[in-house]
């Protein structure tokens, strides 16, 4: 059974209480996995609400005796390619709009940050295509391994392997050309 | 006893993605009012289901019995309106003769 068993088995039989624990539990992985793959604090809360509310609908399909997070990876990589596809037509109607009244959405990082050469790093990643992206950050942000990533992206083995081998490459070249300071070439050295 | 299997070192680039992408996450958190939407969304989306329940007669004969375990009650008005519905209530079975 998995430690998640109990709370899937009470939420089963309409315990919402249960629901507000595993909220609690995986509320962090799920929301910053969705902020990492949309760039968008407003899109991410919207999949986070949304994943949980799938999992009270879908309870009763959810098998007790294996982990959650898988699952809840899943529904997450699933809702935020809904809404890249939504965003590709809408992204040049979004574009004139921020043109004309100015920017409105809420950037995590702060501006001083900017120089900084980790900032330059996400900024790589976020570059990068989006089906990349998703590989990327399930597997290095969530510490999940090749098959975990296949099954939550629902894509072959083969598949994550050469995404996530493009992305390096992709980073390498770009970040090559940006200057390293030395407190964080140490750090992602050591 | 087995000693952990060890692993092999990260390159810099891979240092380099992770560090990056987790000292970005640490510092992000979703709103509070997310859980409270969540919850409020949830209890409303049961609501519908046990309804729907009643209404298709997949319980027909518990309802008055089990208290609900979130804060919406029924009130007469409401049961009597469900019970209406039902194809054995009044509308029902008005529906199933003009059928």
């Amino acid at each position: 059974m998995s430690q998640d068993a109990p709370l899937v088995l009470r939420l089963q039989a309409g315990d919402l209480d249960a629901l507000g624990a595993l909220y609690d539990k995986y509320r962090l992985t799920v929301y910053r996995t969705a902020l990492a793959i949309t760039r968008d604090p407003d899109t991410a809360e919207d999949i986070l609400q949304e994943v949980f509310l799938r999992l009270n609908t879908y309870a009763a399909s959810v098998k007790p005796e294996l982990p959650l997070a898988p699952w809840l990876y899943r529904v997450t990589v699933n809702l935020a390619y809904t809404w890249y596809s939504r965003r590709r037509w809408l992204a040049p109607l979004d574009d004139v709009i921020e043109r004309l009244v100015g920017p409105t959405r809420h950037h995590p990082e702060p501006a001083a940050e900017h120089q900084d050469s980790r900032l330059a790093m996400v900024r790589a990643i976020n570059a990068l295509p989006f089906n990349q992206r998703v590989v990327v950050i399930l597997h290095y942000l969530n510490g999940m391994n090749l098959q975990e990533v296949a099954e939550a992206a629902n894509v072959p083995v083969g598949t994550v392997k050469s995404r996530l081998y493009y992305a390096r490459e992709t980073l390498k070249q770009q970040l090559e050309g940006i200057a390293v300071s030395p407190e964080v070439l140490y750090e992602f050295t050591r | 006893m087995n000693s952990p299997a060890k692993r092999p070192p990260l390159s810099p680039i891979d240092h380099a993605i992770f560090h990056s992408l987790r000292r970005q996450a640490e510092a992000q958190f979703p709103r509070l009012e997310v859980k409270q939407q969540l919850m409020q969304r949830a209890a409303e989306q049961s609501l519908l289901r046990r309804l729907a329940a009643v209404l298709t007669g997949e319980e027909p004969d518990d309802y008055f019995g089990q208290p609900l375990n979130f804060d919406i009650t029924f009130g007469w008005r409401e049961l009597a309106q469900v019970q209406a519905l039902r194809p054995s209530g009044a509308f029902g079975a008005l529906s199933g003769i003009l059928r």
